[in-house]
């Protein structure tokens, strides 16, 4: 159930994996020491909220490392799962179908910390709420793997905040909402022969056996054959957007070929709806109409709030289009406002690099270096090709003869 | 609380008399004339509330006869009053009579202390002094007026003071119309207040304000007889900080005169032909003329006369407290009062052909000059009205310290203006939409050369129309170095190591009546450093003076905040380098029905600015929007004292580098704004 999906591929963000060679997660940096600051001067009255923001913090924390033990506690499924058996109006543990589900539930969030081999890095951006309730916004990125946005949902359980619904920003969906559409269709289909005249009854049972396998190949994980099995789906489910979805993540596993038609196969079903305009755009992207994926990334904005990698990519998207002045315009303005985002100088070193502009490039590298005490593995820019002109640079033999 | 002897003095300057008499020691001891009803009242009655004084009588009656002479007039007055504790005894030691000699005589018919029940009569014996006191000789105004001050031996906590007198005449320049106000309570108990009037006239009207009274008819001896009585008359508590036509005390109005039309008659009379042909007027005129540039100018100039040039000095004795002089006498003399310098400076415009009225208005009642009856005394005042170009001026021939053009000019809001023999010779509302009457401009520049070393705080303030004048009042009449002390007090009471660098220096635009005052200051230990931060306080004082709450919140009357003005404030804070500074930079405002509050904060370039700006948008807050107004001004207050904080970058790692990063990035932005 994961709905992470690749979202205007950064160029440059690959040299993360890169360059780094180590980095002190620990050390404060400049936002932090701001961001402490302004705790001082916070009035009493927000104390309230600390409890609220804390853990979510810790939350995007055990997300980041992959504490499964930790964010199992965190989770508390009975309010979904109560909210699934009043709408269907079931009781789920009775079912032997749904009961595997119930207990999926409390699998699907520490899975979230993880797609494939790889642990996604979880952001908190903003919180809001009382001593009872909180919500929070936290963004997840993986350079490769896209982005996601989901608000958390906490209420105080037995005297501890615990998650009890989110919302995926990107699908305008809860994550109850979506059970309930989900388990609703398991239920039908389950009782389907029950209902079902003697003549439908084959078509009944043909329905049922490419839906099981539906099930079976989402569980298994396997994007081949997640999307064999939706193309198997009767029409009235491949049309509902839980499904086509799912193909479409499942798609952006595969290939781009692949990842392109499912968003195709969207647009051409809900392009019309706004809701999905954040899903589609990377289909904009690709076809070159950056007025749209402009028009899509500032609603999702107003949505979200400050974000530094929305600037981000919308600082790319002026690069994309060779509008120089803004896209160092909006680097400008993460950089300002949030100072310890790091992929914003990365994206700088990269097209300082390519400009020529060494002597900038290597201001960047200073500030990698200084603030964030990212230790530079040298060699990279002796074996990469895409850094010739600038190892032979005067700027760049100066910041290795003066950091070395 | 309001003493009774400072309020007959009051109700004696409204209501003149007669012909001067010379009497031995300037008053006479007399009995109570018959034509008073003796009104009783209860010796033993226990006061209700733990005050200083208790009146058991406040006793008025009048005999107002318009088919004879002026001099008959006769205003009777009696008051008992028990003195219960020491401070009530302080205050009321001493009784205070005032009347003017030049067409009043005072008839002293009792004065009565009562202990334990038994009474003294003092009336024959009591020691009386004499006093021209002029009170307000301070502005310059001589009025004749003489207070006797009875000063009885003997007088205890406990004791009641019962006494009696009569003032007899009235100004003759009112002619034989009567009129008048009387109060209807006070800020103490009364526990019987009585007002009577005897009339040979039909034309008396009445008006109650602040409580429905209408006074019992009745005809006593061929007499109409007007009568009114309260009793257990509740104490009024003012909220104070109101203005004048929301006062809370109620009185009650008497007036022959039947509309404000028949007022501007009377007057229309006193300033009708007076010197408009006179040579020297008409040669001033023609000097004042070769020298200005356009209508517009000449009109200014001859205010600027009047203004200067005719030293203000109020000779009202008689009949010229009324009356104005011809302005070929006030040129003579080089003085005159407010309605000689109005008449003088309306007779300058009109010589060359520029509609201009004197104006009667009320100083005191302003805006509540409209509740009352129509009658001469409702006003205290005269300036001068100008129709120049479609609009209405309102000129003061007696303000000083005004420069500029016509509508740069400081004014007051009086409200409403009797237009002395003006086409519309009912009252007239000044100004139906209140220009600004003060705006202020205020830059404050805090520059700093290193975090560890003081900053320099550089102020510049404009301030226009009626803020412009007082400024030029300030610089004028006290010295630099004693407004350097002012200034130097006033910063030091947020900034404890403020030193003054220099003396205030000041530039006065009198073409555009603009006046500038520039300030330097040093403070030292501008800085606070903990840890790997820096603060540093920002005070917006910009609006200390303005805004203020009211002393008493839980109000009955609303909230007066002063004429509708605006001031701007902009400050600059130069850092002594490129810092990180997070800031929300959207424009806030906080908006009322009585006030605009919008501010701003920006940085760029190592320079912090905060602007803002306040608008009055109104001279009184409303007893509803009073709740509004106080939460804004919480609100307000937030942004006048605030701390900022930075990084400091000689101890954050990669900061300095990041300040140089964010420079680039700024040059290669170009100035793109989204």
């Amino acid at each position: 159930m994961n709905s992470r999906y690749p979202l205007i591929r950064l160029p440059v963000i690959a040299l993360l994996g890169i360059v780094i060679v180590g980095c002190s997660a620990n050390r404060s940096t400049v936002q932090d020491i701001e961001q402490n600051a302004q705790a001082d001067i916070v009035s009493s009255s927000q104390d309230n909220l600390r409890d609220g923001e804390s853990v979510c913090k810790a939350i995007a924390r055990e997300l980041s490392v992959g504490d499964r033990q930790a964010l199992n506690d965190r989770f508390d499924t009975r309010f979904v799962i109560a909210r699934i058996e009043s709408e269907i109006e079931i009781n789920i543990y009775t079912k032997k179908d749904l009961r595997s589900f119930a207990h999926g539930l409390n699998a699907i969030m520490p899975g979230m910390s993880v797609v494939g081999e790889e642990q996604l890095r979880w952001d908190m951006l903003h919180g809001s709420g009382d001593g009872e309730s909180y919500s929070c916004l936290v963004r997840t990125s993986l350079h490769e793997e896209g982005v996601s946005y989901v608000e958390f949902e906490l209420r105080k359980v037995d005297g501890e905040l615990r998650v009890v619904d989110w919302y995926d920003l990107l699908r305008e969906s809860r994550i109850s909402d979506l059970s309930v559409i989900f388990l609703r269709d398991i239920n039908d289909m389950a009782t389907a022969h029950l209902t079902a005249m003697p003549y439908q009854r084959n078509r009944v049972q043909q329905e049922q056996r490419r839906f099981l396998e539906f099930l079976k190949a989402t569980k298994s994980g396997d994007p081949k054959r997640v999307l064999a099995a939706y193309d198997g789906l009767p029409p009235r489910f491949k049309q509902k957007p839980l499904y086509m979805l799912i193909a479409l993540n499942m798609a952006s596993m595969l290939d781009n070929g692949h990842y392109m038609r499912a968003l195709r196969n969207l647009e051409r079903r809900f392009g019309a709806e706004s809701r999905y305009g954040m899903l589609l755009v990377d289909l904009y992207y690709e076809e070159k109409q950056y007025h749209k994926v402009d028009r899509v990334l500032r609603k999702f904005k107003q949505q979200v709030g400050e974000d530094p990698l929305l600037d981000l990519l919308l600082a790319s998207l002026e690069l994309e289009q060779g509008n120089m002045e803004a896209f160092y315009a909006y680097c400008l303005r993460i950089v300002d406002g949030n100072p310890n985002y790091l992929d914003t100088y990365w994206v700088l070193f990269d097209q300082f690099v390519a400009d020529g502009k060494y002597p900038d490039a290597v201001l960047v590298l200073n500030v990698l270096k200084n603030m964030f005490e990212i230790t530079l593995n040298k060699d990279v820019f002796v074996s990469e090709e895409k850094y010739r002109g600038f190892r032979k640079s005067a700027a760049f033999r100066d910041w290795r003869a003066g950091s070395s | 609380m309001l003493s009774m002897w400072k309020y007959a003095a009051v109700l004696l300057l409204t209501w003149h008399a007669v012909q001067a008499e010379t009497l031995n020691n300037g008053y006479v001891v007399d009995s109570t004339p018959n034509w008073v009803v003796e009104r009783q009242y209860d010796l033993d009655r226990p006061p209700e509330d733990a005050l200083a004084v208790q009146y058991l009588l406040v006793d008025q009656q009048h005999r107002l006869l318009s088919k004879v002479s002026t001099a008959a007039s006769r205003y009777f007055y009696r008051f008992a009053i028990r003195l219960l504790n020491r401070a009530g005894l302080a205050a009321n030691s001493q009784l205070e009579i005032s009347f003017n000699p030049a067409y009043q005589t005072l008839h002293l018919h009792s004065l009565k202390v009562i202990r334990n029940g038994v009474a003294r009569e003092l009336a024959g014996s009591v020691y009386v002094r004499m006093v021209q006191q002029e009170e307000q000789l301070a502005s310059d105004i001589h009025d004749g007026v003489v207070t006797a001050v009875l000063i009885p031996e003997d007088i205890r906590v406990g004791d009641v003071i019962d006494y009696s007198y009569t003032i007899e005449g009235r100004n003759p320049i009112f002619g034989s119309n009567h009129f008048g106000t009387s109060r209807l309570n006070f800020s103490a108990p009364i526990d019987k207040l009585g007002l009577r009037i005897l009339t040979d006239s039909s034309r008396f009207r009445f008006r109650s304000v602040g409580v429905e009274l209408e006074p019992e008819r009745h005809r006593v001896q061929g007499l109409r007889e007007y009568a009114l009585l309260r009793t257990n008359v509740a104490n009024v508590i003012d909220d104070g900080e109101t203005s004048p036509e929301y006062s809370p005390f109620a009185w009650i109005d008497f007036s022959e005169y039947d509309s404000w039309e028949a007022v501007n008659k009377w007057a229309a009379e006193l300033y009708s032909g007076l010197g408009m042909d006179s040579e020297k007027v008409v040669a001033l005129a023609r000097k004042l003329r070769r020298q200005s540039s356009s209508d517009a100018d000449y009109i200014t100039r001859a205010l600027f006369f009047v203004q200067n040039e005719i030293r203000y000095l109020g000779l009202e004795l008689g009949e010229n407290s009324h009356r104005p002089r011809e302005p070929r006498e006030v040129l003579n003399k080089r003085y005159g009062d407010c309605k000689d310098k109005s008449l003088l400076l309306a007779t300058l415009l009109r010589q060359q052909g520029i509609r201009a009225w004197p104006a009667l208005v009320s100083t005191n009642s302003r805006y509540g000059v409209e509740r009352g009856l129509p009658s001469p005394g409702a006003f205290d005042h005269v300036i001068t009205m100008v129709e120049f170009k479609g609009k209405s001026y309102w000129l003061d021939g007696t303000r000083l310290y005004q420069a500029g053009g016509l509508d740069d000019l400081g004014f007051s809001d009086y409200g409403f203006a009797l237009v002395v023999g003006h086409g519309n010779a009912s009252l007239q509302r000044m100004y139906p939409e209140p220009p600004l009457a003060s705006r202020v401009d205020i830059t404050e520049e805090i520059i700093a050369s290193d975090f560890n070393e003081p900053v320099i705080l550089k102020v510049k303030t404009e301030y226009h129309r009626n803020a412009a004048e007082v400024q030029r009042f300030q610089f004028q009449n006290m010295s630099l170095e004693s407004i350097k002390r002012n200034f130097l007090e006033y910063y030091g009471r947020f900034y404890s190591d403020i030193s003054v660098v220099g003396v205030p220096a000041y530039k006065d635009d009198i073409r555009r009546n603009r006046f500038t005052v520039s300030e330097t200051y040093r403070i030292d230990n501008y800085w606070k450093q903990k840890d790997s931060l820096i603060y540093n306080k920002i005070y917006n004082l910009s609006y200390l003076e303005t805004l203020k709450k009211p002393q008493v919140r839980q109000r009955t009357t609303p909230y007066y905040l002063g004429a509708p003005r605006k001031i701007t404030s902009v400050l600059h804070l130069r850092y002594p380098r490129n810092v990180i500074l997070k800031l929300d930079e959207n424009p806030v405002s906080i908006e009322n029905p009585t006030l605009r509050y919008v501010y701003q904060d920006q940085y760029s370039d190592g320079v912090y600015t905060h602007t803002s700006s306040l608008s009055l948008k109104q001279k009184d807050v409303a007893l509803g929007d009073m709740r509004s107004y106080l939460d804004s001004l919480d609100e307000i207050r937030k942004d006048w004292e605030y701390t900022l904080t930075v990084a400091n970058p000689d101890v954050v790692p990669g900061y300095s580098e990041l300040l140089d990063l964010k420079a680039r990035l700024k040059v290669l932005s170009g100035g793109y704004h989204e």
